[in-house]
């Protein structure tokens, strides 16, 4: 088992080498550096010049490379050009903000999938099981920010029941005021994200639900004369939610991958609104640092994934 | 398989007559098209997303070559946000003052045509790139689904934009192939899989014992019973891209200025003004969009049923 879990990691390592590299690249072909920002109306060319060579902007790729990545263990992931901060500070800011959205997603994503993929699959061919279906094929079909702006229009604008965009109102003071704000803010963007990421959950467990009906321990669970409630609840549902719980690394990074739209349609400052305006206003070295972490997140998603799924099934064991 | 579909396996073999050929019962095996159609009828959602996308598909091609580009280009301020039905204009102005209905309709036709190029793009690379890691399997295959694995995990959403923003002389074919770029993954896992098991059987080996090429063999034998399983990939990827299009277009950073997009007609949204009091405005890109990608998924969930005897209705 051991062995297994330290193969993974192992993989790691090159991965995010490679992933490093990419990011370093996008980076390299980004118009501007690190001094464009500083540039003013009475700054002499050849003193950037000399402060361009000094930073190691002429060395080769190579030592550019090195240097970039030496920089990144020490935490400077440089100067963000228009908000003239470190990027390290401004990602720490609009970070909280991303992890509790996605948390809620994922939460109310489980609570909606769960539920639902049982019935699919218990009652397959049912007419519950067809609306259910007929569901999945709405989330797995809509692109995601159509079904933000009617959710916005709808329960923001036309009903107000939630809050229109921001992660917390002005008048809100108080440790207990601020939270209950906050958690009101999100509950819009994660309600509906969460229901969005239900499309894979509930086919997968429809599916397990359906494939454990016929195996042989139901039946003899059955045929002891366990009572049929207690046959789904216990028996099946034990045995096909682990590889269920498995993809949760997946949907992490699938959130944190999607906060771009999420966030961009509610205004909510987080990494991926954040993502947006630097990328509009140019500031590449936030973005850089952006997509480096959030390929990073990916990664650590799909190893914790492939971790719990090799825990739970000894057949998909790397060798 | 519950009791009930397992009657209904039964009730539609023995309703087949069985033609008797030298002693032999043979069963006629349905033809791909007449099993597509049986699905179609069984499933009366998709027949009716199936004609509603035919019919929307005909109108946009069609109407789309008899909008001038000046309908799309031309900016007059003064009719700015006109509601619908107001001066002959059906569905309203948008905020340069254009006639909703074209910029729908020429919309439409670009977002369609993107897709439809994006998907053919992944297909094409993820066939061959599934069938060659298949069939070859090795220290290749290892490595490309290594690569792939890696891929596919990448926040692809940010990297498109990053490239859409930093690639030079941009418009519709550099959009297309960057997205390209990141569509072709899954199906190549799909096709490798599928590859993989029909590697192994005898049609195979016998083509190779008589001394078949690889390439004949991979492209002549076993790519035509790989037909059912890339139309459904086909069709369903197809939906995805329109929304990834769409997404793009409407972050700002798909299709560039000049060229309509829905994604780009449903971002006038992004002002909280327009989302909140001018509806008329973005909602009829949005019900395109739904439509026509839930129509599809229908479609497409069909033509899986239909490739897949286990999973059939009818």
């Amino acid at each position: 088992m051991w062995k297994t879990i330290i193969r993974r990691v192992l993989i790691m390592i090159p991965q995010i080498v490679i992933l490093s590299a990419l990011v370093f690249i996008l980076a390299k072909l980004m118009p501007g550096d690190p001094f464009s920002g500083t540039i003013g109306p009475n700054t002499d060319p050849k003193q950037i010049e000399a402060l361009k060579r000094a930073a190691g902007l002429f060395d080769p790729w190579y030592v550019q490379y090195w240097h970039w990545i030496v920089n990144l263990f020490h935490g400077n992931l440089g100067q963000s050009y228009t908000l003239k901060q470190p990027v390290v500070t401004v990602l720490g800011n609009r970070i909280g903000n991303t992890v509790w959205l996605s948390l809620l997603s994922l939460i109310v994503s489980y609570a909606v999938a769960i539920p639902l993929g049982m019935t699919a699959g218990r009652f397959d061919g049912s007419r519950r099981d067809r609306a259910i279906t007929i569901f999945n094929y709405f989330t797995f079909g809509l692109p995601t920010f159509v079904v933000f702006l009617l959710g916005l229009y709808i329960f923001g604008y036309q009903l107000n029941w939630f809050p229109t965009s921001g992660t917390i109102s002005i008048n809100a003071s108080g440790f207990f005021e601020e939270t209950a704000s906050r958690f009101y803010h999100m509950i819009l963007p994660g309600i509906l994200a969460g229901v969005l990421g239900t499309t894979s959950t509930v086919q997968y467990l429809r599916s397990e639900i359906i494939d454990a009906k016929s195996q042989d321990y139901v039946r003899t669970a059955r045929s002891k004369g366990v009572p049929t409630n207690k046959v789904y609840s216990r028996h099946i549902f034990r045995n096909s939610l682990l590889p269920i719980a498995a993809f949760a690394g997946f949907q992490i990074t699938g959130l944190i991958g999607g906060s771009v739209v999420i966030e961009q349609v509610f205004s909510y400052p987080g990494m991926g609104q954040l993502f947006i305006t630097a990328i509009t206003s140019r500031d590449y070295s936030v973005v850089t640092a952006i997509v480096l972490f959030t390929g990073i997140l990916a990664l650590f998603g799909s190893l914790l994934s492939d971790i719990i799924l090799s825990l739970v099934d000894p057949r998909i064991r790397i060798e | 398989m519950s009791e009930k579909n397992e009657t209904q396996v039964q009730q539609s073999v023995q309703g087949k007559v069985p033609e008797i050929k030298d002693g032999a019962v043979i069963v006629e095996t349905p033809s791909t098209w007449r099993t597509i159609k049986r699905e179609f009828l069984k499933d009366k959602v998709a027949l009716v997303s199936a004609i509603i996308l035919a019919v929307v598909f005909v109108t946009v091609i069609i109407w789309a070559f008899f909008i001038p580009r000046s309908a799309v280009t031309n900016v007059n301020i003064i009719d700015q946000y006109l509601t619908p039905g107001t001066q002959g204009h059906l569905l309203g102005t948008d905020e340069q003052g254009r006639d909703q209905v074209k910029m729908l309709i020429a919309s439409a036709r670009n977002s369609l045509m993107i897709a439809f190029m994006i998907s053919i793009i992944g297909q094409f690379f993820g066939v061959i790139v599934g069938l060659i890691t298949g069939y070859f399997r090795g220290i290749v295959d290892t490595i490309i689904m290594r690569v792939i694995d890696f891929w596919i995990v990448l926040p692809f959403l940010m990297i498109i934009i990053v490239l859409v923003s930093i690639v030079p002389k941009y418009n519709e074919w550099t959009l297309i192939w960057i997205i390209g770029l990141f569509a072709w993954q899954g199906t190549t896992r799909l096709i490798r899989s599928k590859v993989l098991s029909e590697a192994d059987r005898d049609y195979v080996r016998a083509s190779k014992t008589s001394g078949s090429s690889n390439f004949m063999i991979m492209f002549r034998e076993i790519l035509p019973n790989l037909a059912s399983l890339i139309i459904v990939d086909t069709t369903l990827n197809f939906a995805g891209n329109i929304g990834i299009e769409t997404t793009l277009s409407f972050l700002g950073f798909g299709l560039p200025n000049g060229t309509p997009s829905l994604g780009t007609m449903v971002s006038a949204a992004t002002d909280p003004t327009v989302l909140a009091t001018k509806p008329y405005v973005w909602v009829p890109p949005v019900i395109f969009i739904i439509v026509i990608c839930v129509g599809i998924s229908f479609v497409g969930q069909v033509f899986r049923r239909a490739a897949d005897a286990r999973q059939r209705l009818g």
